[in-house]
């Protein structure tokens, strides 16, 4: 889920009283009741016969896709034209990139940045750019930057749509949720497979993967924006006598330009956060080059190309939504030239020029390839630096010992713990446990589909796995919260902190974990807690980030009558700031718990088992059933888990409006 | 029918599910909490008649949730209306369909809202020019007719700035210019002042005022503020709980009260600035007058003479036929206090 | 004003679709005259693999005129590309862990086609550090990790009181579990999740001189820079083997050998019956294998110059392929 996801979302609609509410607390009793009698009667284990086959049944399919993939229509007239033409796309934006070379791919990022951002974006964009030449990997940026170009663009041209619909229907907005959520957190290496079976090897399944992955936020935050387009100015177009489309071009899409931007954003960052994915069914560029480093467990080598990743995540970033500050300009006067510039048709013609030149004069020097004399080697002294945290921080540190034995501190009093309570006791309490929180939290129909989440992983047959995890997730979040919440405070309160963390952040969250990999797990051990540790990096961003949202949101107002009653600082930030972002550090914990579980997979692949590991058996074991099990039984927790976080912000926000009224 | 301008008949708002059963059904005066427990409904407006004279101005008071916002915006039907029919000029409103709803809205009502409601991405020309726009009227003509407007309204020259860069009260003249845009026949306002400091509320009124004279349409306009309303009213009607309290010419408001509601009201108002001497006259007195004044003329203007003399002054009409007198006695009473004009009156 | 607008706007234009048209001609790919059909050879993530494809590449360019284009992709999505024709070969499969795979679309679909053995043997086993034999010297054999003594040397935080026996890649074939239940060890099966993490895990427990017990396999470029020691398990008995066939987990000894093989989809024979010969000729002995892998690992060259050079100094082994 996208970060500020449900920040604008409807809150919950006050309950109508009449005869459901009367019956209600019967109706809790009478179902707790029945679980603990169902639950008694079956036993404290999953019994084999609660089994909703969804293994053999997704195997039988996938066996039937293999055989047939050459002859059914399916294939022939669905999927192979889908895949033909996106292989066409991606083939020709290359091309387009190698003959612009790259002084004219720069110069392109650079017109596109002043265009949308002014000169700040230009020269960010343009500087963190030709970082990729200087990391030595500008040829492979060119491959994955014409793979990740079509799939942002295809996930925009299916998410925008499919967001402005959403923002207008509620009933769509209600469907596509569920999809939308399968979509973020069902693990790549489910059905990474059956793609390929369906796409063929190489750009088009990586194209569709991406699509799948990074289309969420786009449909999310579109949504939001329209949603957010507020009543008055929507009604001002109705008066004039706007029809639907109308009132949608002139009114609703242009006020929704930020948050489309936003969106615009976070599909950039999650496409190139699943670049290595792709690279293991057969595209060239960034995402092998990690993997190679990764193979050969050389962290430098793998590093560089991941920080290639990076830096073009971070280029296109700022050159696609880039903002320009509109009141700044219109005192000064223009100048002729200025002027001329600013018809629309002779700007985009003086650019064309201006490019086309560069890449002539480019290719009349010869310049095909980024000058390796310029190329600046970051492996060997990444790895030095790795070896050095690896070899000093592992053991012998002073007082806390070192990260070996917090590892294992963390597996022993967090970790077992609570995989032991969680798997030990009898399974239908812990439904009847998800129907009171979901009661509590926000109601019975939530009530309701906690218990049934819950019942649906058990007739998933991976109770246990699940479990496991579960207590993994849990741990990951509370740790991550212990170190996004402080951080996020002190973010708050200083702009210079703010300033210094975004850059960080950004890497955090788009740099593939497969490139720290290594050196967690020397320092942690090969187990659960390097799992948990990848998870907490890959969490905190949406984490700091929301809570700074939140504090920096809350109005002045408030904090003034506090530091006029004398409050010191540190009052003011807990007995006014912080209660009055509860709304925002909820979304927090929300967003926090969703990145844990979207990276699950990878906790897998370096020992922290449950259903990570399961569902790489899909790839990995061609295990598809298993994996797709363990995947929708991830699915499942993720549902429970956002709808209670989101029920408890919901409720927090209610809290806060009556206050203020 | 009439030849006015707006008519409306047994109008209706009930929010709550199944709303409609409620129009004319005993529950609809239970008062608000009892109605809301016992049917989830709450009546934002109920049974609501009124003819619109053409070229008069029609001010609707209220405070707030009294029902006067969910008025104006039902006779566009931006609000769908639970009951009752609206008729604008020869069109049904109420039994429109969607083409003739949009060809009212283009062509026959324009609205003026309380937060003015600009597009901030739009400059000032093309915020004006929106509602022909909507229309499809050409780029240059519908340019060109934004400009003359925005000189109407007195922001000539700062057409292409940006609503953010204007201070309220000169929003609310682009507000006001893209209502007149469109020509139409009919303006409402919706609170539209009620967002400006007092000293730029008065300039507006006056702009209303100057607008009115100049370009004559028929207006309906909301406000909570009751010097507001009897400035610019030829008629207002007070609103209260979702129905009409009285309607009548701010003299007839201020100066015979319908209920204790109203009376509270425009306790506070010198109803010598609104009560004109004819609604207050004596019948014509047998001594000698200290002076003469037409009928319409304010009590407040006859204050001078009364107090420099012991004789009555002469109400005469547009014949200069005498029709009645204003004694200090009279004046004295007006300016004291509601009781005692009945009674003068009486 | 106007018609200098357009004027100027119509030279940008032009200019631009001037240079645009001259910088295609240049980008074009150099079409090869080539006798054969250009094929595709996957490169699984491992060196070997790049060594062989390396290797192949060399020759089909340079003796019959095939452009090569190298495919770096995961050995499981490399069958569906076999599968569609999209990728022609694959010079380096385990069949270890593609049963699955070879069942599919070798002997069901008929689609890829087995095109003999590459020449190396591969060996699952178990292993530990050698270091560990000066102190230990008992667990040269399975029968050393009878004693619970023993056994909880290699205890982790993860294993508890039990020792852990540490597996790499899910994608492997695994009977450790079978192997520890049905010898009563006192170890614990636990999944590193990658052979990546595996790896870390051995150079740290190497670096460390702790001890470590995984499942691990030769040839493997980590062999050559640790040392690490083969466990001796229960030999390679008929029945197991029937045993490791019908599934029944009655497994309980040593990892049978790996022959490796190399697989082709089955349309490359049409296409390109040239390289299609010498695919199923090419083979390479273990040591012809290492001495190139060795110059890629070691010395750091990159594995196409590794393969020219290897194929420069080896005309001979080479020609064989090609008779």
């Amino acid at each position: 889920m996208a970060v500020a996801s449900a920040a604008l979302s409807t809150p919950a609609r006050m309950p109508r009283p009449g005869l459901g509410q009367r019956l209600r607390p019967f109706a809790v009793h009478a179902a707790l009741a029945g679980i603990v009698i169902a639950g008694i009667a079956i036993g404290r284990d999953v019994p084999s016969w609660f089994d909703a086959h969804i293994q053999s049944k997704i195997d039988q399919a996938y066996h039937w896709t293999v055989i047939n993939n050459t002859t059914h229509w399916l294939f022939t007239w669905v999927f192979s034209p889908i895949s033909d033409t996106i292989r066409w796309s991606t083939e020709h934006v290359l091309s387009f990139l190698q003959i612009l070379r790259w002084p004219g791919v720069l110069i392109v990022v650079g017109l596109l940045g002043h265009r949308t951002g002014g000169r700040n974006a230009a020269v960010v964009g343009v500087t963190v750019m030709s970082g990729c030449g200087f990391l030595g990997f500008w040829d492979h940026t060119m491959i994955t930057l014409s793979l990740m170009l079509v799939s942002v663009a295809v996930a925009l041209l299916i998410g925008i749509p499919l967001g402005i619909w959403s923002g207008l229907s509620l009933r769509a907005e209600k469907v596509m949720r569920s999809v939308l959520d399968t979509a973020q957190v069902m693990p790549l290496y489910v059905y990474i497979l059956p793609l390929v079976v369906a796409f063929g090897i190489g750009d088009s399944t990586a194209v569709v993967a991406t699509v799948i992955y990074a289309v969420p936020p786009a449909v999310r935050i579109t949504s939001l924006g329209i949603r957010a387009v507020s009543e008055t100015t929507t009604e001002v177009g109705t008066s004039f006598g706007c029809t639907g489309w109308q009132l949608l071009l002139k009114v609703r899409l242009p006020l929704a330009r930020r948050p489309i931007l936003l969106g615009v954003n976070q599909v950039i960052m999650m496409a190139f956060g699943i670049v290595v994915y792709a690279s293991l069914i057969g595209t060239a560029g960034l995402g092998g080059d990690v993997l190679t480093g990764l193979q050969k467990v050389n962290v430098g080598m793998a590093f560089a190309p991941g920080l290639a990743i990076v830096f073009a995540a971070i280029s296109l970033d700022r050159i696609t939504t880039g903002q320009r500050d509109e009141r700044s300009d219109v005192d000064v006067v223009p100048t002729q030239r200025q002027l001329l510039l600013r018809r629309p048709g002779v700007a985009v013609a003086a650019g064309f020029a201006v490019v086309a030149v560069v890449a002539l004069v480019a290719k009349l020097l010869g310049l095909d390839h980024f000058p390796a004399s310029l190329t600046i080697d970051v492996a060997k002294p990444v790895n030095q630096a790795a070896d050095w945290v690896s070899r000093n921080f592992r053991k012998g540190v002073p007082v806390v010992g070192g990260t070996g034995s917090f590892s294992d501190f963390v597996v022993v009093n967090l970790l077992n713990p609570t995989r032991d309570v969680l798997q030990g006791v009898a399974w239908w309490l812990i439904v009847a446990v998800a129907l009171a929180v979901g009661l509590v939290s926000g109601g019975w129909r939530l009530g309701a589909l906690c218990a049934g989440c819950f019942v649906g992983i058990a007739a998933l047959q991976v109770w246990d796995l699940a479990m496991d995890t579960f207590s993994q997730v849990l741990v990951a979040v509370t740790l991550s919260l212990l170190v996004a919440v402080p951080i996020g405070v002190l973010a708050a309160r200083s702009d210079r902190v703010e300033r210094a963390l975004r850059p960080l952040l950004d890497v955090a969250q788009v740099m593939p974990a497969f490139v720290y990999l290594v050196p967690v797990i020397f320092l942690f051990n090969v187990g659960r807690v390097p799992g948990v540790v990848a998870s907490v990096i890959y969490a905190i961003p949406p984490g700091i980030r929301l809570t700074t949202l939140g504090l920096r949101q809350v109005p002045f107002a408030p904090r003034e009558a506090a530091i006029s009653f004398g409050a010191t600082p540190r009052q003011e930030l807990v007995k006014v700031q912080l209660p009055l972002a509860t709304r925002s550090m909820m979304l927090a914990v929300n967003q926090t718990i969703i990145m844990v579980l979207s990276i699950v997979v990878v906790a897998g692949l370096i020992g922290a088992g449950g259903l990570g590991l399961e569902t790489i058996y899909g790839l990995a074991k061609k295990e598809i059933g298993r994996g797709t099990a363990a995947g929708l039984a991830i699915v499942l927790l993720a549902i429970v888990l956002d709808r209670v976080t989101q029920a408890w912000g919901n409720r927090s926000q209610l809290v806060t409006r009556s206050s203020r009224h | 029918m009439t030849d006015s301008a707006i008519e409306v008949r047994g109008l209706w708002k009930v929010y709550g599910p199944k709303a409609e059963r409620l129009v004319d059904s005993p529950d609809a005066d239970l008062p608000r909490a009892e109605l809301e427990a016992k049917t989830g409904c709450v009546v934002a407006m109920r049974n609501i008649s009124l003819d619109v004279a053409a070229g008069e101005v029609f001010v609707v008071m209220g405070l707030s949730g009294s029902g006067k916002s969910t008025l104006v915006r039902c006779l566009t039907r931006l609000i769908e209306p639970t009951a009752g029919t609206i008729r604008i000029g020869d069109s049904d409103v109420t039994g429109a369909d969607r083409e003739q709803l949009l060809a009212i809205r283009r062509h026959k009502v324009s609205m003026v809202f309380q937060h003015f409601g600009l597009l901030p991405h739009r400059t000032l020309i093309d915020n004006i020019a929106f509602g022909l726009e909507v229309q499809h009227v050409s780029k240059p003509e519908r340019r060109a007719k934004a400009e003359a407007i925005l000189d109407l309204v007195g922001l000539a020259g700062l057409g292409s700035r940006k609503p953010d860069q204007l201070s309220g009260g000169m929003q609310q003249r682009v507000g006001l210019a893209r209502a007149l845009a469109t020509d139409p026949e009919i303006l409402l306002f919706d609170e539209p002042f009620s967002a400006l400091d007092p000293l730029i509320r008065r300039d507006m009124q006056d702009e209303i005022i100057r607008l009115r004279r100049e370009v004559n349409k028929t207006m309906v306009f909301i406000t909570h503020d009751l010097s507001e309303a009897l400035r610019l009213g030829d008629r207002i009607a007070i609103m209260r709980d979702g129905q009409f309290v009285q309607v009548g010419t701010p003299e007839e408001v201020v100066g015979a009260p319908a209920d204790e509601y109203v009376r509270n009201f425009v306790r506070d108002v010198p109803r010598s600035h609104v009560v004109a001497v004819d609604s207050v006259m004596l019948p014509p007195a047998d001594s000698d007058y200290c002076g003469t004044v037409p009928v319409g003329t304010k009590v407040r203007d006859v204050v001078a003479e009364v107090a420099g003399s012991e004789l009555p002054v002469r109400i005469v009409d547009a014949n200069g036929v005498t029709v009645g007198s204003i004694d200090r006695v009279t004046v004295l009473a007006v300016i004291a206090g509601g009781d005692l004009v009945s009674a003068g009156q009486g | 004003m106007n018609i200098r607008y357009a004027r100027s706007t119509r030279w940008m234009v032009a200019a631009a679709l001037i240079a645009v048209a001259a910088g295609c001609g240049s980008a074009a790919k150099s079409s090869s005259s080539a006798a054969g059909a250009g094929i595709t050879l996957a490169v699984n993530p491992w060196t070997g693999s790049a060594v062989n494809a390396n290797v192949a590449k060399v020759v089909l360019e340079s003796k019959l005129s095939t452009a090569v284009t190298l495919l770096p992709i995961d050995e499981n999505a490399t069958w569906p590309g076999l599968d569609a024709g999209s990728i022609d070969a694959v010079l380096e499969v385990w069949p270890s862990g593609h049963a699955a795979d070879v069942k599919t679309y070798i002997d069901e679909k008929k689609s890829v086609v087995n095109i003999g053995l590459l020449g190396p043997d591969a060996k699952i086993g178990w292993y530990i550090p050698t270091a560990m034999l000066k102190d230990h010297p008992e667990l040269a054999t399975w029968e050393g990790f009878k004693d619970p003594k023993n056994a909880k040397l290699f205890a982790t935080a993860e294993s508890g009181d039990l020792g852990q026996f540490l597996m790499g890649d899910p994608s492997y074939v695994s009977y450790d579990e079978q192997i520890i239940k049905n010898l009563a060890l006192p170890l614990k099966f636990v999944v590193a999740g990658s052979e990546a993490a595996e790896i870390t895990a051995i150079k740290q427990a190497v670096a460390d001189n702790t001890p470590l017990l995984m499942q691990f396999w030769q040839p493997h470029w980590l062999q050559s820079k640790v040392a690490l020691t083969q466990v001796t398990l229960p030999k390679v008995t008929e029945a197991c083997l029937a045993s490791a066939a019908a599934a029944d987990g009655g497994f309980a000894c040593d990892y049978p050998v790996d022959h490796l093989f190399k697989a082709a989809s089955a349309k490359l024979a049409t296409k390109n019956a040239a390289a299609f010969a010498f695919l199923s000729k090419i083979q390479l002995t273990t040591d012809q294998q290492n001495e190139i892998a060795a110059m890629v690992d070691g010395d750091g060259m990159t594995p196409d110059a590794a393969a020219k050079k290897w194929v420069d100094a080896n005309p001979d082994v080479v020609k064989g392929w090609l008779g």
